[in-house]
């Protein structure tokens, strides 16, 4: 019954079966659950209208472009606002019932990785997270993204460099 | 200074252009091998640029160096967990998709009703466009204008519209001898 990659889903399906791998994409974009639902929001009202143009394929790395361009969308909307490092969200870093030291040390590192991610600066966040989150190719993101593929190289290197200042 | 040059797999220096905009990001040192670290690292140089940055990082232990840190960085974000959403988010976001369904489905009735008024010759007080309970007042309110005329032949406007079994009322009907479902 499934060939998901052979017709067009329905925008039912996108939502029950890629709705856990979207809202991952946006929160590791966004780094908090206000803003993550929100994007998910957006890139849904995307996918309904759009899905009647898509062409089977890759239905990740299409909902992958349309969740980076309206999260850089957001970004460019908001671009006066001075770029500030979300709070962290105590939910996610504080584990609800005690758990052993190896989980708690694991989820600490998540959350710390996190907010180091949430502080690059949007361009190189949204590479990063299209390239070591979702797993696109260079030339995939550089589609997504519309810029060279030099550019991906650079600022998924940069990112990365960025992150190890910040988690050093 | 030829910013968009053709990218890796053409063939040219793996060790690329300098960055393309001024910041206070570390720049790629001349000779050293930068991006192409993480080109490397990703699958994404070809077979010959491979071999140059290689042979760079024989005698390179800087580039070594920076290498190990990508490596180590790259695997944490790879290893981040997927992310749930908060409980209720997806099926909220579908549930008015739904119930718009169903408004169509009586709005549908009660544009078939007000098709069949129109060829009786009358006039429906409403348009296609009611829709909820208001699709049934349609379908009433036209047997109500067909009754004053007596050349008219009474006609259910339901019957016509075939139709009848959304009229019935949601819980099952039971009759006497009727199973329990």
């Amino acid at each position: 019954m499934s060939n998901a990659n052979n017709r067009v889903p329905t925008w039912e399906e996108v939502a029950r079966n890629h709705g856990r791998f979207l809202y991952t994409v946006a929160f590791r974009l966004t780094g908090n659950d206000h803003d993550a639902q929100d994007l998910v929001q957006d890139v849904l009202l995307r996918v309904r209208k759009g899905l009647d143009t898509y062409r089977p394929g890759s239905l990740e790395g299409w909902l992958s472009r349309i969740t980076t361009n309206a999260f850089l969308d957001d970004v460019r909307r908001k671009q006066r606002r001075p770029l500030q490092a979300l709070p962290d969200d105590p939910e996610r870093i504080l584990p609800p019932s005690p758990a052993p030291d190896a989980v708690l040390a694991e989820r600490a590192l998540s959350a710390d990785i996190q907010t180091a991610l949430t502080r690059l600066p949007p361009d190189y966040r949204a590479a990063v997270v299209m390239c070591d989150v979702v797993g696109l190719s260079y030339q995939d993101i550089s589609d997504s993204m519309d810029v060279p593929v030099g550019t991906v190289r650079s600022r998924i290197h940069r990112g990365r460099a960025l992150l190890r200042e910040a988690l050093a | 200074m030829n910013r968009f040059r053709r990218h890796s797999a053409s063939g040219d220096s793996a060790f690329g252009a300098p960055a393309s905009r001024a910041s206070t990001l570390p720049q790629t040192e001349p000779g050293h091998a930068g991006p192409a670290l993480s080109a490397m690292l990703d699958g994404e140089l070809s077979a010959a640029e491979e071999a140059q940055v290689q042979a760079h990082l024989v005698s390179c232990a800087s580039c070594r160096s920076e290498l190990d840190t990508v490596r180590l960085v790259r695997s944490w974000v790879r290893a981040l967990p997927p992310v749930d959403p908060p409980f209720g988010f997806l099926e909220r976001l579908a549930q008015p998709y739904r119930t718009s369904r169903r408004r169509v489905a009586i709005a549908t009735v009660g544009a078939a009703a007000a098709v069949v008024a129109t060829v009786l010759g009358v006039t429906p007080p409403g348009g296609p466009d009611d829709t909820g309970p208001g699709a049934g007042n349609l379908a009433t309110a036209t047997v109500t204008t067909l009754w004053p005329s007596p050349s008219a032949t009474l006609v259910s406007a339901r019957q016509v519209a075939g139709a009848d079994h959304l009229f019935e009322p949601l819980a099952p009907a039971t009759r006497p001898g009727d199973q329990a479902p």
